[in-house]
C-alpha cells in the first residue's frame, strides 16, 4: 500500500507538559521582586499618614496587613518563579506560569499573526525583554513571555517569525 | 457594473444625510429641554434666556449637521478607501481594501422614514471602531459594497466575471420565519431575560433625570411618600405576587415586541460560500457571513422550544483583534432539526451525530462551585434582613435548596465529546446550549487550574479561537492534558486555513 494512514491512540500523542520547558534566567525573579515592591512602598503611605494623625493602633493593624500582603506577594514569587517556563517544539510554543492560579497556553505557530519584542524601564535594569506573540484570538489567548535575555527572545521571534508573513 | 457612479472621485452622501446627520444630534437637544423645564420653570427670566438658549442651540446643530453632510466624502484611489471628514477638526482615512473585514447594511427607523441606507465597514488593524457610511441611495450603498469586497489584485474583468458568478449562484433559502413562527419565537424567549434588561434600560436611562424627577416627586407627593414604606410592608406578601405577576405579563410584552421588531421577516439563505441574513422591522439589518469567516455555531434551546421542536443558533465569526469589544451576535431564531443539519453541513462538511462515549466534569465540584455563588449572598440577604426588618427574613433561605439542585443538575449535564474532526460541547439543564468546534479553527489551546481544584485533582480546559473563548471547568487533568495534546496534534495534521 502506498497511502498508510496508521491509527492515532491520544495516548501516545507527545505530551506538552513532559516536553523539556526553559525557564528564565535567575535575575528576572529580582526584577519580580522589584516590582512587586514598588507598589508596597506607595502604600506605606498610609500607615505613616496614620502615624503622624496619631492613630498608633490602626497604623500598627494597617501596617501589619501591609506585611502580610507583601509576604505573600514574596512567597507567590517564589513559589512561581520555578513554574514559569517555555518550551518550544517543532510547530507550537507554550509557557506555563502561576501557582496559586496555574495556566499552561499552546500557541500553534500556523496561528500567529504577529511577533514582538518590548523593554521596559524596569526591564532594562535587569537587562531583559518581554517577547509578545499574537494571535487572531485577541488578548485571551495572546502570549507575552517576560524576562528573557535579548539575545534568547530574538532567536525565539526569528524562529516563530518563519511561519508567519 | 450596471451602476453610474463612479467611486473613484469623491462622493458625497445621499443629500438626505443632512436631516439623518440632525436627527442624530436632536438628542442632545431634547435633554436640554428637559434639563431647562426641569430647572427654570420657577423662574421667568431664567427660563426666557434659556428657551433663547436653545433656539440658538438648534441653529448651530442643524450648521453642525450640514458642515457634517458638507465633509464627508468617500472614494476609492489605489486600492484604497479614502474618507474625508470632520468639522472642526478634519481627518482623512485611508483603509486599504483588502484589510476590510466586512461591510453591513443597516438601515435604522430614521433612516427607513427617509428611504436611505447606512453602510457600517469594519476593517482589521485600526483600532478606532467601524466606519460608517450614514446615508446612500440604496442601490449606491449596494454597489460600493460590491466593489469594496473585491479583492483588488484581481483584474477588472476577471472581478466583474466573478461577481456575476457569484449573482448567479443558486441561493438557498435556509430558514425563513412566516408570522407564525415569528409568535412562536416571541412566547418562547427567555422572559426573565428579557425582563430584567428592560427593567435595567429604564432605570439607566431615567437615572439621568433622577434628579429632577426626585424633586418633582418629593414637591408634589412628599407627604404622601413618607407613609409609603408602613404601607408596603403591610400590603406585604399580596404586593409582591402582584408585582411578580406584572413583571411576568410585561416581560412576555417586552419578548413578543423585541422577537417581532429584531426578526421581522427573517430569511437566511445560503449563496455559494456566503451566508446571508436579513431582518428587522423598523432596524433593518443584512448580514453577510463568509463561510470561512465563521468560527463555530452555538445551539440553544429551553423546555418551550424543546416541545415546539427548534432551537435557536448564534453564529460566531471571526473578528481579528477585537473579539473582545461588542461581540456581532447574528442569530437564526428558530432552526428546525433538518435547517441545522444543513447548516452542519455548511460550517462542519458534515451532520453531526451525537452519543459517543463524552467526557464528564466533575459535578459535585460544579454544585459546591455554584452553591458559593448564589448560596452566600442569599445567606448574607437574609442575615441582613433579619437585623434591619425581621419579618420573613426566613424566606430567602427557601432558595437554597433549589440553588443546590439547579447546581446540580447544571453539573451533571456538562458534556465534551471529542469527535475525529470536532469537539462538541454540552452545558445547561433548563437551558440547554451546544456548542461545535473544529479543531483547525482552534487559535490556542489552555490547560489550567489553582490550588483549591488542584488538591481535589480537577483543572480546567480553554479552547481560544477568533471569535472568542470556551472552558470548561472541573474536568481530570489528564483529560485535559490528553484535549490539549489531541486538538493540537489535529490542528497541525490538518492543512485547512482557520480563515
Amino acid at each position: 500500500m502506498l497511502l498508510q494512514n496508521i491509527p492515532v491512540e491520544p495516548e501516545e500523542l507527545p505530551h506538552i507538559e513532559e516536553t523539556p520547558h526553559q525557564g528564565h534566567p535567575k535575575v528576572f525573579r529580582k526584577e519580580l521582586i522589584l516590582l512587586t515592591s514598588i507598589p508596597f512602598v506607595f502604600l506605606l503611605a498610609g500607615p505613616v499618614t496614620l502615624l503622624i494623625l496619631g492613630l498608633y493602633q490602626w497604623a500598627a493593624v494597617i501596617s501589619a496587613l501591609l506585611l502580610a500582603l507583601y509576604g505573600l506577594a514574596l512567597l507567590a514569587i517564589y513559589k512561581s518563579f520555578p513554574v514559569r517556563a517555555y518550551a518550544l517544539r517543532e510547530l507550537d510554543i507554550s509557557y506555563r506560569k502561576g501557582w496559586i492560579f496555574y495556566s499552561n497556553i499552546t500557541i500553534p505557530f500556523a496561528r500567529i499573526q504577529h511577533s514582538e519584542i518590548s523593554q521596559g524601564p524596569v526591564d532594562r535594569m535587569f537587562g531583559l525583554v518581554t517577547l509578545h506573540i499574537y494571535t487572531a484570538g485577541g488578548s485571551s489567548s495572546d502570549l507575552s513571555i517576560p524576562g528573557l535575555p535579548r539575545d534568547e527572545a530574538q532567536r525565539l521571534r526569528d524562529y516563530v517569525a518563519r511561519f508567519h508573513e | 457594473m450596471n451602476n453610474q457612479s463612479d467611486f473613484n472621485t469623491p462622493q458625497r452622501q445621499s443629500l438626505i444625510g443632512v436631516v439623518v446627520y440632525l436627527l442624530r444630534n436632536a438628542r442632545v437637544i431634547v435633554s436640554l429641554i428637559i434639563v431647562v423645564i426641569a430647572v427654570g420653570r420657577e423662574d421667568p427670566l431664567i427660563f426666557t434666556l434659556m428657551v433663547a438658549g436653545i433656539f440658538a442651540a438648534i441653529g448651530l446643530t442643524a450648521w453642525i449637521s450640514w458642515l457634517q453632510y458638507r465633509n464627508f466624502t468617500f472614494h476609492v484611489e489605489n486600492d484604497e478607501l479614502v474618507i474625508h471628514r470632520g468639522v472642526l477638526v478634519k481627518d482623512r482615512k485611508n483603509i486599504p481594501l483588502n484589510r476590510i473585514q466586512s461591510v453591513h447594511i443597516e438601515q435604522n427607523i430614521i433612516q427607513q422614514a427617509l428611504g436611505v441606507v447606512g453602510l457600517k465597514i469594519d476593517s482589521a488593524g485600526s483600532s478606532e471602531k467601524e466606519l460608517e457610511i450614514a446615508a446612500l441611495k440604496e442601490p449606491v450603498a449596494r454597489a460600493f459594497r460590491d466593489l469594496l469586497k473585491h479583492k483588488p489584485a484581481q483584474s477588472t474583468e476577471e472581478s466583474s466575471a466573478k461577481q456575476e458568478t457569484q449573482e448567479d449562484a443558486a441561493s438557498r433559502e435556509l430558514v425563513s420565519l412566516s408570522p407564525v413562527d415569528l409568535l412562536k419565537v416571541g412566547l418562547t424567549e427567555n422572559h426573565i431575560r428579557n425582563g430584567l434588561v428592560a427593567l435595567l434600560v429604564v432605570y439607566g436611562y431615567s437615572f439621568q433625570y433622577y434628579e429632577y424627577v426626585e424633586d418633582y416627586l418629593n414637591d408634589e407627593f412628599g407627604d404622601y411618600m413618607e407613609n409609603v414604606p408602613a404601607q408596603l410592608l403591610r400590603a406585604g406578601l399580596a404586593l409582591v405576587i402582584a408585582a411578580i405577576i406584572t413583571f411576568i405579563v410585561v416581560s412576555i410584552i417586552i419578548s413578543l415586541i423585541r422577537t417581532v421588531l429584531t426578526f421581522y421577516n427573517f430569511r437566511a439563505s445560503i449563496q455559494g460560500e456566503v451566508v446571508e441574513i436579513r431582518s428587522g422591522l423598523l432596524k433593518k439589518n443584512e448580514y453577510r457571513i463568509p463561510v470561512k469567516k465563521i468560527q463555530f455555531l452555538k445551539w440553544n434551546s429551553n423546555p418551550l422550544r424543546k416541545l415546539l421542536g427548534f432551537q435557536t443558533v448564534r453564529i460566531y465569526q471571526a473578528e481579528p483583534g477585537k473579539p473582545q469589544k461588542k461581540k456581532k451576535r447574528v442569530e437564526i431564531p428558530a432552526c428546525y432539526p433538518e435547517q441545522s443539519v444543513q447548516l452542519e453541513k455548511l460550517v462542519y462538511d458534515r451532520k453531526i451525530e451525537e452519543g459517543f462515549s463524552p467526557v464528564k466534569a466533575d459535578h459535585l465540584a460544579y454544585t459546591r462551585f455554584y452553591t458559593m455563588i448564589f448560596g452566600i449572598p442569599v445567606i448574607i440577604a437574609s442575615v441582613v434582613q433579619y437585623f434591619l426588618y425581621p419579618f420573613y427574613w426566613y424566606l430567602p433561605l427557601f432558595l437554597l435548596p433549589l440553588i443546590v439542585f439547579l447546581a446540580y443538575k447544571y453539573g451533571r449535564s456538562i458534556k465534551i465529546t471529542f469527535l475525529e474532526d470536532l469537539v462538541i460541547l454540552q452545558k445547561g439543564w433548563i437551558f440547554p446550549r451546544r456548542t461545535v468546534l473544529t479543531y483547525y479553527k482552534i487559535q490556542a489551546m489552555r490547560f489550567s487550574d489553582n490550588v483549591v481544584i488542584r488538591r481535589r485533582n480537577l483543572a480546567h480546559l480553554t479552547f481560544h479561537t477568533a471569535s472568542g473563548s470556551v472552558r470548561l471547568r472541573y474536568i481530570d487533568p489528564n483529560t485535559v492534558k490528553t484535549a490539549c495534546d489531541y486538538a493540537i496534534y489535529k490542528l497541525q495534521t490538518t492543512r485547512r486555513s482557520w480563515i
